[in-house]
Order: structure tokens, then sequence, then C-alpha cells
């Protein structure tokens, strides 16, 4: 099938995807999360033709049945078995449309000044200040109902971090969600079945399609086609509809402007894939906000999982100077994701798990990237090709790893917790500031305790130089006037916040010049520099 | 040491001479093998019976809790690695092989047997010294099979009871748990 220009906006079914086709456009966007879905509704509605491919399923408030085993097989990439190339580090990574955006846990906040300032320093990002970036927050906080959560809704879990802040003098903020009508129920994370979660799937895609964009889900891009120095076509194989591997169909999209949005790890591959790695850089400076958690026993309920995941922050160690920071927050405590933080097994893990109920779980999440001599992870391939990252947990994050069992471990027991337990092998129990110095002799880093990390950054990192990173300030890849990165996977850095917004609001941004170009006269693949 | 398990597996010498030399270590000390309660979609028998050893050990019942073969842990893995991509089957069946090889016990814990052949007490301590061996590949085999298998354990819904989770609040329709908090004493 060749469709030049297709009109008709909608989201593919099966059988629309079940031959294949062959389709022209003005800009095809790979990913529906966080950077496409932005990217395509503001170049959808600017009148662009679009071609959305997604390699995940669409899935809708019927299909989130708060079935853990289900969601986190169906909504997440690699089917949740995703981790770093030992294993060391789980990473979770949203899949389907609407990206991560469908299972994060809302929890939104502007690109701090500080981490903008650096990169202005280190990365020559001199267009991206507080001050430029402003009307592009504004614009994706009014869309997607940004707003402050309700303290007095915070639930026993996120209610320790305040607690705890509080008697230790600490700074604790309440967080911003993207939510509209939440019931506050705490499954964020397996998609919201309220339709509260103001994600791209109720949001962005929606006005995509009904200015015309097709988006193809169970489509997943191998390579691009590159010639003549400009990406040819897109070739996507169709996916079976739950089973993660290709019916034999194809989808060929031919595109005047192709932009990557498939998120840190998957963007890096597809270029790896196709060949375009000419800097060399592409995949290197891959960062996570890699996580570690202990758990504290109260003897009242915290019934950790029900109400909003996260609805209290304290950003108290997120500035440590020449130290790697990290800022503190909660997980909901499913039971699922709550035992697979753990590294024990057996009747260790069982005694836990018991005391779920009475149990808050809170997390450190480690600023990575800032530090000169950071390397951070690197994607490459495996045989399959399929993405592989390798991730130096270094000396420096492995001393944060430390101190931040010292911080979260006060925050409990200040918080009235019986004991406060670390997340190790044999995990060590804390019941009274006295006891503090046994974190001291323990073993920090891969494999001796749990690390996890939900956020994905870098790998084809923003410049405003040529002699570093991957993509320009208008997000082109250095050397293809019409290949565009627009993800994650272009922060230099880790941010020290969750990164939703940012990926928001720089997707904004980018598309919106985009516009501006196109609109002053030159086609969308032209250069303006 | 910081060798990848593909790497390790697929490349290296020693992968290769592990792997051959412990098949001829299986064919003298073969792997117990463990019937499924249903047929296998993507691992292999031998595969699934380290797989299963392991999961009894992650979880070995008692105190309220159910053994994981009485939840079908190894079949649910099974089933949840037909569906991905196939390169994690390979991955997977890798780790298991490496987890049962009786040469690798042999020449790196003194373990002339298959994992699956060992009693409880011996395979609980070869996890735990996987999980925390100075070689890389060993604590990465180790660390993933134990994911898998807490995973599936504790996603099933016969254990909330044992764990005191109430299970999802309901919702409009038919396609979540019905259950009130104010019931179970939970959260308002």
């Amino acid at each position: 099938m060749t469709s030049p220009n297709v009109k008709a906006g909608k989201i593919w079914t099966a059988a629309d995807r079940e031959d294949g086709a062959d389709l022209e456009c003005d800009v095809c966007i790979v990913g529906s999360g966080a950077g496409g879905a932005v990217t395509a509704s503001v170049l959808a509605e600017a009148g662009l033709s679009v071609v959305i491919l997604e390699s995940g399923g669409h899935y809708k408030r019927e299909d989130f049945d708060l079935d853990e085993r289900k969601a986190y097989t169906r909504l997440y990439q690699d089917r949740a078995l995703r981790t770093t190339a030992d294993s060391a580090i789980t990473v979770l990574q949203g899949k389907s449309v609407g990206g991560g955006t469908t299972v994060n846990w809302t929890t939104c906040f502007r690109t701090p000044g500080r981490i903008l300032e650096h990169w202005q320093q280190a990365f020559g990002l001199d267009v991206l200040t507080e001050q430029a970036l402003a009307p592009h927050f504004d614009h994706v906080e009014a869309q997607l109902s940004i707003s402050p959560w309700i303290e007095a809704l915070a639930n026993e879990n996120n209610r320790v971090i305040a607690d705890g802040c509080a008697k230790l003098g600490w700074e604790s903020s309440v967080v911003n969600r993207n939510v509209l009508g939440c019931a506050n129920s705490g499954y964020c994370g397996l998609g919201c079945p309220y339709d509260a979660k103001q994600g791209m799937l109720l949001t962005t895609i929606p006005k995509a399609i009904e200015a015309g964009a097709q988006l193809i889900p169970r489509a997943q891009v191998q390579k691009l086609n590159v010639a003549k120095g400009r990406v040819q076509s897109v070739l996507a194989h169709v996916l079976h509809d739950q089973v993660d591997r290709p019916t034999g169909a194809t989808i060929t999209v031919r595109p005047t402007v192709t932009v990557l949005s498939g998120g840190a790890l998957n963007t890096p591959a597809l270029l790896l894939r196709s060949g375009l790695n000419v800097s060399g850089r592409v995949g290197k400076r891959t960062f996570l906000h890699p996580v570690v958690s202990m758990i504290g026993r109260y003897k009242h309920r915290i019934d950790g999982y029900y109400g909003a995941p996260q609805s209290i922050t304290s950003h108290e160690f997120v500035d440590r100077g020449t130290d790697v920071g990290f800022f503190i927050e909660t997980a909901p405590l499913q039971p699922m994701l709550a035992a697979t933080a753990m590294m024990n097994f057996g009747p260790s893990q069982a005694a836990f798990m018991r005391t779920l109920p009475h149990m808050s779980g809170l997390l450190a999440l480690l600023v990575d990237g800032l530090d000169p001599d950071a390397r951070g992870g690197t994607v490459s391939l495996h045989a399959d090709g399929r993405p592989k990252l390798d991730y130096d947990v270094s000396p420096p994050l492995i001393e944060a790893m430390k101190e931040a069992h010292y911080a979260l471990a006060r925050i409990h027991l200040a918080a009235g917790a019986t004991e406060a337990g670390t997340l190790h092998r044999n995990p060590i129990f804390i019941r009274d500031e006295s006891e503090l110095s046994r974190l001291e002799d323990a073993s920090y880093g891969p494999f001796e305790h749990g690390i996890f990390s939900a956020h994905q950054m870098g790998g084809c990192a923003m410049s405003g130089s040529p002699d570093r990173g991957v993509v320009d300030t208008e997000h082109r890849v250095r050397g293809w006037d019409d290949l565009y990165v627009v993800d994650g996977s272009v922060l230099p850095t880790a941010l020290g916040v969750n990164p939703s917004e940012t990926i928001y609001a720089l997707a904004h941004r980018a598309a919106s010049r985009l516009v501006a170009r196109r609109f002053e006269g030159s086609t969308v693949g032209e250069s303006q520099e | 040491m910081q060798t990848s398990r593909r790497r390790f597996l697929s490349l290296s010498a020693f992968g290769l001479v592990a792997v051959a030399a412990g098949g001829i270590g299986v064919g003298l000390q073969s792997t117990k093998i463990c019937v499924p309660a249903s047929p296998l979609k993507s691992l292999s028998p031998r595969g699934f019976s380290v797989l299963s050893a392991v999961a009894d050990r992650v979880m070995p019942g008692g105190d309220g809790f159910p053994v994981a073969r009485d939840l079908q842990v190894a079949e649910q893995i099974d089933a949840l690695l037909a569906d991905a991509p196939a390169g994690f089957v390979k991955d997977i069946e890798r780790a298991l092989e490496f987890l049962e090889n009786a040469l690798v016990g042999l020449v790196l814990d003194g373990r002339p047997v298959p994992f699956s052949q060992a009693d409880g007490v011996k395979q609980d301590e070869i996890l735990e010294t996987w999980l925390g061996s100075r070689i890389t590949i060993r604590r990465t085999v180790a660390k993933s099979l134990i994911s898998l298998c807490t995973a599936t354990y504790w996603a099933c819904p016969d254990v909330w009871r044992g764990v005191g989770y109430p299970g999802p609040p309901a919702v409009a329709g038919e396609w979540a748990t019905p259950y009130s908090m104010a019931e179970d004493g939970g959260a308002p």
C-alpha cells in the first residue's frame, strides 16, 4: 500500500497493519512517548503529515486491570526483563502507546536551574536557559494538568519523608503530578484504569490523531535506510499483537524528516543498527538515576501499595558539591515490585514480604553525570540488535550509595520506624541512631544490594559544540539535516529530578522551532545553521 | 572482573570449553528432570528443570507461603519467555546451562554434581556463593535467575494472603478484584 501524505488520522489496528504498508509523509516519528507524542501533536497541528511508529501495543483504561503479571510484561520494555548487561541494575522503561508516560508515577519537575547552568558551561547549551524554556514548560504544564498534589492525600509511605525530614530539619516538599481526577489508588505503574493520568495516551496523542497523524502500534523499527546524505526510509517489522516477535510483515515509511523518540537506550541502538555513528559518541554517556532503597518497618500500617506513589520528595542531598548528589522519593509497594528490589531469597525474602503492609520503602536516586569524569553507561548492541547497556558504577557513585543509606535510615528512624533495613544480600537492620555505624562496614555497589532505575537519559547528548555530543541545539543529528532526536537520550547528564517534564518541554521547543522554520519558507529538513 | 555474560558464554575460550566439557559432565551426571505441569513453550526440558530447582530455592515454602512449584513459577516463566524476543530465551538457557554445569561446579565450587542434583541446602549455598562471587558472570547468572523467579512468585495472587496484601482496589467494571480496604483495616 502506498499512501502519499495520508491525512485521515487514526491509531492502526492489528488488521490495518496485517499486510504491512509503504507510506510517504512529511515526518516519521519513531516512538510515541514523552518526546514523540508531544512532537507529533505540534507537527500534525501545524499541518504536516505525520506517521508514528510504536513498538508497543495500544492499551486503554479497560486493559489496565492492575495485575502486576500482565502489566509489567505488556507495558515495559523487554517484558520488564531489561537490565544492565551484567544484570546488576534493573531498568524499568515503558513500552506501549504513550511510552513511559503510560506507566510513570506522574511526578513532574521543571529542569533545575543548576542543571541548565551546568549544561551551559559544560556543553555549550547557552540556548537552554530557564527563561527560554519557561514558555514550553508553561505550555506542557497546562496541557497535561501538571500541578501540586494535595499534601493531605499523601499516603503513609510518603508521610515518612515529610515526618522524618521535618524532625531532622531537612527539606521536603510536595511534588507536582500530571493527573486530573486522580483516584489516589497507587497503581500508576500498571496503567491508569481511571483515565486520570494525563500522559500522552490521553493528551497529545489524541490531538495528533485529530490533526491527521497515523499511529502504528506494534511496529518495531529495525533501521533507517540512508543514502545520498539523507534518510530515505524507515523500516519497521510488524510484531504479533501480544508476542514480541515479528509477523513477517514490514512497514516502510518514506519521510522528509525523521524524528527518533524511542527513548534513551532504544534511540542510540537504532542509530547503531543503522550505521549512523559518525561521531563515535552514539550510546556513550548514557545516564541513569541509579536507585538504592531502604525499607522501614512501622507499628502502624503503611499500606504502601495504596495512594499516589510519589507525593513528597526531599532534595536535601541533591547538591553535595563535588560528590554525587541524590534525591529522595518513595516507591509503590505492590508485592512484585517490592520483592524484585531485594537481593536476598528464600526465607529471608519471605520474612521481608510478610511485613509488607507495615513497610515503607524509601528511594535515593543518584544524580550521575555531573562529575567531569563520569562516564555513565554505554549502549551497544546484542547480536540480535537489542540494546545492551554496560554501566560504570564508579567509586563516586558507590560513595553516594553509602551516604544515601545513612540518610534513608535516619529518615525512617526519625519518622518512627521500629527498624530500618537495607536491601543487601544479608540485610542490615538499624533500630536506632546509635546503630547507624553498622552501615559503615557494609559493602556498597553492584550485587551488594538491590539497584534499579526507571530514569534513562543520554546516549545522544545535545551539545552546542560539534566536537561534543550527538545532536545540535535544534535536536538534529550532526551531519544529517533531516534526522532529529527528541527524547531523553539528548540529555547530557542526569537531571536530579524525574525527567518526564523536561522531555515534554524540550520536545515542545524542538517541534515548535521545526514548524517555525517550515513556515519561514524552508523545507522541514533544511539546515538552518 | 568485568566480563559480560554474552561475551563470556558465547565468545570466550573458557566459556566454550566449559560448556563443551559440561556436556560431557552432564552425560555422566544428568540433570534431574522436572516434569512441567503443562507443555513447554520456550525452554528445553533440561533448562526448565534447572529453573524449577532455582524457583524452589527462591521460595521453598513454609510459614504460610506455598512452594514455588505449587504456583507453577517455572511454567509461568517459560510462558513469559515464549512471548519475549527470541534472544532472551537463548540468554536464559545459557544461564541455566552454566549454573547446571557440573564441570563448572567442580572447578569453581568443588561441586562435582549438576545444580539440579544437589540437595536444597547445597543449592542455597551455591546461589549465595554465586551472588557474592568475584566473577561477574556468576553473579549475573544468579541474579538474573533469582530475579525472574522472585518477580513471578510474588506477582501470584495466591501469596497475597500470606503477605497481608489485600489486592488492588476495586475499580469500575469486572476486570479488577473487588476489595474493600476498610474491611481489612487498611488505608481509608
